[in-house]
């Protein structure tokens, strides 16, 4: 059984489509990463799962029940919704009561929590004299009360420093090992990449890609980063390896040739046969963010590269393909 | 349903809801006798201002006074409180985790309504005790004869809680109405104090006796056990009417809105 699944799932506000059409189907247990530029319909998909807001069409199940009788798995899946929420002239214990005497939980289940976010020994502070940090890992041990099988944490590392972001990366590493299944929502790519397993990408609304991370990552190019001694050689040099049949991308007035690292004496040797002298010749390896950054079309430049891959037409001088990226535009 | 209420309770502990709300409602009882007591007897002392005769004060309810001058005022509390209670939710985000913990909505406004009726009941308890020990206290002050209190104390001190407790409660689900519907308690707390002082009494002026169905009215006479221009019975089901009809309305509001924020 799925955790969750979704067919046409459609979220209309007024004439602005938030989410258009979404199939999902993420397999039970592990951590998924749901990632997708500001307004691609993440926390508005997240919200129509928990019941918090209607579908405009198209249907959808959480751990095999369906959307529209949320009060039926309320008690199996745990959430945190954007940010921490919580009365901060109380105690974290006292909201954690709350929220646990909402569910009929037993209060033994707050010091379980609390333990497992590593907030023992801070419960009993108030929440308005918790760093942000500490908000998260609260907000985490809320959505933990109920045991959840399904997990659903939306941006869950919004707005903490680099210490806090490894806390709670830490953190849903250790729940990914535990049987349940998470879904993460996150700009942070770098964290997607460390904690999860699988990864679904949106955009517009729309899903891109649904997948382990690993058939993700294997989109990733190698890539030599050239840069001529004379900018104005800059195109020259360009029409010279494309004559050569390497792909090419221009960033801040470098190339960057599709090619691995062991391709770099051939394309010196290249330039210097073209009477161009080089100032820079590196290796580069693409990351998740590249390719989020192609799939979703948030990068300038390099938009309408990806866009023109997925509908296989002709491509510009400064992006046309190798053979190697040729297989990637039919694996897209 | 019990749940619902018994985390709402738990979220009322806070100090602004204990001391912001109780113990303001106990200290405008006393307060405002205080002043029945100062000012007994005084006319022209202004619209809207009821000030108990010298000989009101020395009849055998007359220690329950000043919380009939003190009933809008713990009105205005209520509704204040109710509403922060509700737009709390939403100004902090936990509108979202209680809705996903519990997606029967209906639960979650009927128990907190549940909850704030119990919390109310409490403050006004507070503000009936503290009117009680100050009016004993003003009594030899003032030259007030006491001869004639003591011989239904009780009775009348619960009676005087009962209309109270049951104004005030409409009063809060009021501003509870104003506050989902608008998602601020300050446009909730405005919207209620400016239409008591203001809105209510200009449209007195105008409507005159026909005007004695409207809230402000209603929940006066209902506070005091009725007035010689509304009888007990007809604030009763005034008041009862609205809190039903503003219950309804949050009610239908809470199922159908979605939450986006």
């Amino acid at each position: 059984m799925s955790a969750i699944v979704t067919h046409g799932l459609t979220k209309r506000f007024g004439d602005l489509v938030a989410v258009d059409g979404l199939d999902l189907d993420i397999p039970q247990g592990g951590v998924v990463g749901f990632v997708g530029p500001n307004g691609s319909g993440k926390s508005t998909t997240i919200r129509m799962l928990l019941g918090l807001i209607n579908p405009s069409a198209g249907t959808g199940e959480v751990l095999g029940t369906s959307i529209s009788r949320p009060a039926a798995y309320a008690a199996r899946v745990g959430a945190l919704i954007e940010s921490p929420s919580f009365v901060p002239s109380l105690s974290a214990r006292a909201n954690l009561s709350s929220l646990a005497a909402l569910r009929g939980l037993p209060a033994s289940r707050l010091a379980e929590v609390v333990e497992t976010v590593g907030l023992a020994g801070r419960e009993h502070d108030l929440v308005k004299t918790y760093s942000l940090g500490m908000k998260q890992r609260l907000a985490i041990a809320a959505a933990l009360l109920p045991d959840p099988e399904l997990l659903i944490l939306d941006e869950p590392t919004n707005g903490l420093d680099p210490a806090g972001i490894v806390e709670v990366r830490t953190l849903l590493q250790e729940l990914g090992t535990q049987g349940r299944t998470l879904l993460v929502s996150s700009h942070l790519l770098s964290e997607i990449q460390a904690a999860c397993s699988r990864v679904v990408v949106v955009r517009f609304g729309e899903m891109l890609f649904s997948g382990p991370l690993t058939e993700l990552m294997a989109r990733t190019t190698a890539l030599v980063s050239v840069a001529p001694e004379r900018a104005q050689d800059l195109t020259r040099l360009a029409e010279l390896y494309a004559a050569r049949g390497w792909g090419l991308r221009k960033t801040n007035g470098d190339l960057m040739v599709e090619a691995p690292a062991d391709a770099a004496p051939e394309l010196n040797r290249i330039a210097a046969q073209g009477g161009i002298t080089l100032r820079k010749l590196s290796a580069h390896e693409e990351t998740l963010e590249d390719v989020f950054l192609e799939m979703t079309g948030a990068a300038d430049g390099d938009n309408a590269l990806f866009r023109s891959r997925q509908r296989g037409k002709p491509q510009p001088i400064l992006s046309r393909h190798t053979a190697g990226s040729d297989k990637e535009a039919d694996d897209a | 349903m019990l749940r619902v209420v018994k985390s709402e309770l738990i979220r009322l502990r806070r100090p602004s809801f204990i001391v912001g709300g109780i113990g303001a409602m106990a200290a405008f009882g006393s307060i405002a006798t205080v002043i029945g007591f100062a000012a007994a007897g005084k006319t022209g002392v202004g619209p809207g201002a009821y000030i108990p005769s010298e000989a009101a004060l020395a009849a055998s309810d007359g220690f329950a006074a000043g919380l009939m001058l003190a009933a809008n005022l713990i009105g205005i509390i209520a509704l204040s409180l109710w509403a922060i209670a509700v737009a709390a939710d939403y100004s902090t985000g936990l509108i979202r985790l209680l809705a996903q913990a519990e997606p029967r909505r209906w639960r979650l406004l009927v128990g907190k309504v549940m909850a704030l009726m119990l919390y109310t009941l409490v403050g006004t308890l507070a503000a009936t005790v503290a009117a009680y020990v100050t009016a004993l206290l003003c009594a030899p002050l003032f030259d007030v004869s006491t001869a004639a209190w003591g011989t239904d104390t009780l009775v009348t001190l619960a009676e005087a809680f009962r209309n109270l407790s049951l104004s005030a409660i409409v009063w809060g689900v009021i501003g509870l109405l104003i506050a989902l519907l608008t998602r601020s308690s300050g446009v909730a707390i405005a919207a209620g104090v400016g239409y008591v002082v203001v809105f209510e009494n200009m449209i007195v002026a105008v409507a005159q006796d026909g005007a004695d169905w409207l809230l402000g009215s209603t929940l006066t006479a209902l506070a005091a056990g009725g007035t010689p221009s509304i009888a007990f019975e007809s604030a009763l089901q005034l008041g009862a009417a609205y809190f039903v009809g503003s219950l309804v309305i949050a009610l239908a509001v809470m199922h159908f809105r979605e939450i986006t924020y």
